[in-house]
């Protein structure tokens, strides 16, 4: 939301109050004075209205944090660079073209008026991918890029830094000399003077002696978010072409527009507009990337999913901060009732009542606000370190270098978190200020209201009941109706698609729905007791949540899914109605609880008290039993789907492992001619270490997917038009995917498993597998570029099970293949077709994937070791491993630890509750006091009053974290059958039950003491205590 | 000891200490009461009335002398042993009725016997004759809140009575009643000494209810001050 509408909205309710401040001084004296006279509750108050505020500003400044920290890698990695031309070759590689077609480029571009004044610069490259092996210190690495550099036309790009000091252009270096950027340095133990051999093509090796340069400018390039690792070797770009045999090429340039590292890209979409249709006429054609401002926009992107998360997640803290403040305020009006009586009796309108609390609430709100942006900070430090923790490996690596926030980020935390209270304090003062006089003065506890409780939320309007305007009567007087009234239009409007704009549709189907029930139910209490509206309201609302999911198809016509914000929505749904329907039968459970424990001397009468105190204040417990339900539901739901994934591990490695332990890729650029033969022939190697070895075809083309739904005819035209249409048009709407060619020997060995197939046509997914090696002109692909079917569209590459796909190389093979399978696994990714596709249609004899299964006699350990050392041993061809199980528990570790960290942010809402049932155990000991005179008069001791309060706190806590844990696993039953239902169903137990204690433990602790109090007053003296 | 009395006090002297200043409130009381007798304890505010009842009862301690209820001395009770005293022989009624608002009549009544140990059941079944017998049949399940003063009061007596306890102690059991409620109050009371022959001793302001008891005691600075038999 925009910061400066939401300044401007608080700056106008605020004036609003000043002037009504101005207007009733006396009132705004009464109410300020308030926050003086009880330091200790607007200590309180003002903590618990913090959490709100501080929630939005941590989780904006987390935001802001990752978004520097993200975006500064692309701008470090790309520097100058804002576009790159290139042309893929078939195996994915850089294609090769004339350094005369750059010069072609660097001449259109010069002469051509839009472009002339935003082109800086131009640096023609080569970079072509290497492995090298460091000969001082025996440290190889697989993955490194070769760049040849031509300074004198690139100067805009700069010049290298070098670590040991001084700079450099790179042209006084010796045809056996490189520079190495740190990062490569780093990895491999490189210093100044080290001999560094590299594998650039078959059986083709050279040695350098380095100089290290520094991260900074163009040394650093190919690093960063979602880019890659950045280790560069530079020589000077003749020395390259001599190198790799191409004379006079180039097969990569950058461009540097005019405007610096930020702002240069800003120009990108016009240089790329401008240029595409000129590099689209070249041959090989040429493609333009707008590689930074890609990156940036991947990385903002990626930093704002990550602060919405918190965001979502914190909107329970949010909620469970809002409740503790209501009932704080809630209950300074009881404790203030006598002397708000009296103030009434002497002449004060309700009016003012309700002024003096909103005069003494905004400046609790303001306080608060102004504090919570500021703890906010401090909540964004926490989380961001354990982010960096969980998520970055180097060990010496300082999170805090991109703690940043933006002064929008505070004032929109600010702002809100102050809306929020306010609007918080608004419902609670118009609340407390509903009392009759006379029950004010003597201190009588207020009857209970049939109807108009939920007027407090309705706007005071009554200034429209001068105008004879009937509003304000019909939203009090008929609020149940016009609730009922908004949910069947909600369910109206996801019937007939009309929210689908506007919102999403299980939003307005489910919600609605809902809210229409909530609203009937009001409607009974005009005929019924509440007792039993409110069961049935409960009842029914409960069940549309809480039963699977298929109802909802049935009603609605689409699926239901978990998204996040449905998440939220499901947990308020769930945990209300839960609550109408525990809070309006509560017998039942104090007669379970008699029936269980009555029978112990002396608990039965503890019980009755223990739980019916609670019970006749439901406001009160409502909203307590709530903070703790909900945030405890939340993170049982995380725990379960954590315990989901965890629990079926072994599963969901065999479903991506294909039956193999390890995918290795090597350098295309050298390919193995085989393999087998090359462990054979390896003296550190042993073949009787791997009982599979399988190779595959592997072809990296252009892939433009036609949907199967369409006509025939329609579908033959568009494939037709993309089997022919010029190549450099492919840019915007197709994308470069691996072709997977397999080979009989895969075909037989592995058991790759599908996640969908036509199941009219093939029996099982076995059956799908045999279809593609049968016949050349079907295909399987992989999961990650499965179309959704919910949610916002897969950017890039989408298919489903049906479309054809166009695949094109660069050399101009095509073939075009039906979708009949999408496989479980996303490890490897690419289309899966026979290899005669890639082979005979696509003309590559090339294989850049290999698959091992390795001898079963091998331990964990071992297995690790031997993918190291098929590293190292295979570093001349650039080998690269992937250990499937240890990825996937690596993985599985991080993303516990990710929500672990989610875990305790929702702590903070749990802080929330325990502080807030500490405070209602205080507050009770002073209302009661009294009445603990009677009970200690008619026989209680002192442990049984001591064990009374104790058991009261630890009723609503238990039943909160027991109605939570209860709701979540529900919950997370609805997502197994969503999404997991073909793995095993498990509850985290452990984790759960840890959980349940710890809030419970804490809870115990915050009420020990005021309940100890309360058993130690001597009952003389409680017996005296007037009020 | 005489087993006829039921309570016997001896020198009893009451010193509440609040840090600054030190307040006599009861000076060497001597008091026996008969089983079955109705005592008033009457006097001007603040004369140790209430203290007295309280020292008496075993809710509050004695500073200095000695307290037999039933034969048995109360100020060398713990204070557990004191409560489960209370809890089986003695019952309580206060000006402010002192009912838990979050529970109906009947649960109010039943209350002291669940805390004694009785059965839920039979505790249930006895708290509505009780609360039969003093005229609320019909309002079992009404809460405080939903009961009239004169109705409170005779909820406060049915619980004070419920586990038919030897001695009642009984706190202005009229000061927040109107006078024709009073009358049925005390009533009630004498009713009930007649029919079950417990022993009340009531604090009181109204002569009138002074009046209706087998013996009144005139307290004056903490001091019983005379003495006038029915």
């Amino acid at each position: 939301m925009n910061s400066h509408f939401l300044l401007f909205l608080v700056i106008l309710i605020l004036g609003f109050i000043s002037i009504q401040g101005i207007r009733m001084q006396f009132l705004l004296k009464m109410g300020i004075r308030n926050l003086k006279r009880r330091k200790v509750n607007t200590l309180i108050v003002v903590l618990g209205l913090m959490i709100g505020t501080a929630i939005i500003s941590g989780s904006l400044v987390v935001g802001d944090t990752l978004e520097n920290m993200f975006t500064k890698g692309v701008y470090d990695s790309y520097h100058e660079t804002d576009e790159v031309i290139f042309s893929f070759d078939q195996n994915g590689s850089y294609a090769f073209f004339n350094y005369t077609t750059y010069l072609e480029i660097k001449q259109f571009a010069k002469n051509n008026p839009q472009l002339s004044n935003k082109i800086e610069g131009f640096s023609p490259e080569i970079n072509v991918p290497v492995s090298v092996f460091n000969l001082n210190t025996k440290l190889s690495e697989p993955a490194v890029t070769l760049v040849g550099f031509d300074y004198n036309e690139s100067k805009v790009f700069g010049d290298f830094k070098l670590k040991k000091g001084g700079t450099a252009t790179g042209e006084e270096l010796a045809p056996d000399e490189a520079f190495v950027n740190e990062m490569l340095a780093e990895e491999i133990d490189l210093k100044d003077g080290h001999r560094l051999m590299v594998f650039y093509g078959e059986n083709q090796s050279v040695i350098f002696k380095v100089t290290v340069v520094k991260n900074e400018g163009r040394a650093l390039f190919g690093w960063g978010y979602g880019i890659g690792s950045g280790y560069n070797i530079f020589i000077p770009l003749e020395r390259a072409q001599t190198l790799l045999g191409k004379e006079g090429k180039i097969n990569y340039i950058k461009i540097s527009n005019v405007g610096g590292v930020k702002d240069g890209m800003k120009k990108s979409q016009e240089v790329e507009e401008a240029l595409a249709p000129y590099l689209y006429s070249k041959r090989p054609v040429l493609l333009i990337s707008k590689v930074k401002q890609e990156a940036i926009e991947r990385a903002v992107e990626g930093s704002k999913s990550l602060r919405d998360l918190f965001m979502v997640m914190g909107t329970f803290t949010i909620i469970a901060g809002m409740m503790l403040v209501i009932n704080i305020f809630v209950m300074l009006a009881e404790e203030r009732k006598s002397e708000m009586g009296i103030a009434r009796a002497v002449g004060m309108k309700r009016k003012h009542l309700m002024y003096m609390f909103l005069f003494e609430g905004t400046a609790y709100s303001l306080l608060s606000a102004l504090v919570g942006s500021f703890v906010g900070l401090g909540v964004a430090v926490v989380i961001i370190y354990a982010f960096a923790k969980i998520f970055i490996t180097e060990s010496d690596f300082n999170p805090m270098q991109f703690f940043t926030f933006s002064v929008d980020s505070l004032i929109l935390a600010f702002c809100g978190g102050l809306l929020i209270t306010l609007f918080t304090i608004y419902i609670s003062s118009r609340k407390v200020s509903k009392l009759n006089i006379i029950r004010a003065i003597r201190n009588i506890p207020e009857p209970h209201y049939q109807r108009h409780e939920m007027s407090v939320l309705a706007p005071d309007i009554s200034f429209l009941k001068k105008l004879k305007i009937k509003i304000y009567d019909l939203v009090l007087r008929h609020y149940e109706i016009l609730l009922t009234v908004l949910g069947i239009f909600l369910v109206f409007s996801a019937f007939v698609n009309l929210s689908e704009a506007m919102y999403h549709k299980e939003w307005a189907g489910y919600g609605g729905l809902s809210l229409a029930i909530y609203g009937f139910t009001l409607l009974l209490r005009r005929w019924y007791p509440d007792k039993w509206a409110f069961s049935f309201g409960g009842t029914a609302v409960f069940l549309l949540w809480a039963l699977p999911f298929d109802h909802y198809q049935l009603l609605f016509g689409v699926k239901m899914h978990g998204q996040m914000e449905m998440f939220v929505i499901s947990g308020l749904f769930l945990v209300s109605s839960a609550l109408m329907v525990i809070m309006y039968n509560h017998h039942l459970i104090l007669n379970t609880l008699t029936r269980m424990f009555g029978w112990i001397r002396g608990l039965a009468p503890i019980f009755k008290t223990a739980v019916s105190y609670p019970m006749s204040n439901r406001f009160r417990t409502g909203m307590t039993l709530a903070i703790f339900s909900l945030i405890i539901f939340t993170i049982t739901v995380l725990a379960m789907i954590m315990g989901l994934i965890e629990g079926n591990i072994d599963q969901l490695t065999e479903e991506q492992s294909g039956g193999y332990d390890l995918v290795a890729t090597n350098n295309p650029l050298t390919p193995f001619r085989d393999l087998r033969k090359e462990i054979e022939e390896n003296e550190n190697l042993s073949l009787q270490d791997f009982k599979k070895i399988v190779p595959l075809y592997t072809s990296f083309s252009l892939v433009y997917g036609v949907s199967g739904g369409l006509l025939k005819e329609k579908r033959n035209e568009i494939i037709e038009k993309n089997l022919t249409r010029p190549f450099g048009e492919f840019q915007e709407d197709a994308d470069w995917y691996n072709i997977i060619g397999c080979t009989e020997q895969f075909f037989k060995e592995s058991d790759y498993q599908l996640d969908e197939w036509n199941e009219k046509e093939f029996k099982d997914y076995k059956d799908v597998w045999k279809a593609v090696k049968e016949n050349d002109s079907l295909a399987i692909i992989d999961i990650t570029v499965k179309e959704r079917e919910y949610g916002p569209p897969r950017e890039g590459l989408a298919l489903k099970v049906g479309d054809f796909v166009v695949i094109r190389d660069s050399e101009n093979h095509s073939k075009v293949v039906k979708v009949v399978g999408v496989t479980k696994q996303g490890i490897i990714r690419g289309i899966f077709v026979n290899e005669n596709v890639v082979r005979k249609d696509l003309e590559t004899e090339s294989s850049y994937i290999t698959l091992f299964k390795f001898s079963e006699s091998l331990s964990s350990k071992e297995k690790e070791k031997l993918a190291k050392k098929l590293e190292s041993e295979m570093v001349a061809y650039g080998m690269q491993t992937f250990l499937i199980e240890k990825e996937i528990r690596d993985s599985l570790r991080m993303m516990k630890n990710f929500f672990s960290l989610l875990e305790s942010f929702l702590g903070l809402g749990l802080v929330v509750g325990i502080a807030g049932l500490g405070i209602i155990t205080i507050k009770s000991v002073t209302e009661r006091r009294q009445q603990i005179g009677m009970l200690r008069a008619i026989g209680f001791r002192q442990r049984m009053v001591h064990l009374s309060f104790l058991l009261e706190s630890s009723f609503i806590a238990l039943l909160g974290i027991f109605l939570g844990v209860v709701l979540g696993i529900i919950l997370s039953v609805r997502i197994w059958l969503d999404g997991f239902e073909d793995v095993a169903f498990v509850i985290p137990w452990k984790t759960i039950i840890i959980i349940s204690l710890v809030s419970y433990f804490f809870t115990f602790i915050s009420t020990y003491g005021p309940s100890k109090r309360a058993a130690k007053i001597p009952p003389a003296e409680a017996l005296r205590y007037v009020g | 000891m005489d087993n006829d009395y039921i309570v016997v006090a001896r020198d009893l002297h009451k010193i509440y200490d609040t840090g600054k200043i030190k307040v006599h409130a009861l000076r060497g009381i001597d008091l026996n009461v008969k089983r079955g007798e109705m005592v008033a304890i009457m006097g001007p505010s603040g004369c140790g009335k209430t203290t007295m009842l309280n020292c008496l009862s075993g809710l509050d301690n004695l500073t200095k002398g000695e307290v037999y209820i039933e034969g048995s001395l109360l100020n060398t009770m713990t204070d557990d042993e004191k409560t489960e005293y209370r809890a089986r022989r003695m019952g309580f009624i206060f000006q402010f009725f002192n009912l838990l608002p979050v529970l109906n009549a009947v649960e109010n009544v039943e209350l002291p016997l669940l805390v004694a140990g009785v059965k839920q059941s039979e505790a249930r079944e006895r708290a509505i004759e009780m609360l039969e017998m003093v005229g609320l049949g019909d309002q079992l399940y009404q809460r405080p809140a939903e009961l009239s003063g004169g109705e409170r009061q005779r909820v406060t007596i049915a619980r004070s009575l419920v586990n038919e306890p030897a001695i009642i102690w009984a706190d202005e059991p009229t000061g927040n009643l109107d006078t024709e409620t009073s009358k049925e109050i005390v009533d009630l009371i004498v009713d009930l000494n007649k029919k079950n022959k417990q022993t009340f001793i009531v604090v009181t302001h109204d002569p009138a209810v002074g009046k209706r008891m087998n013996r009144t005691l005139k307290m004056e600075s903490g001091k019983i001050v005379g003495e006038e038999v029915a």
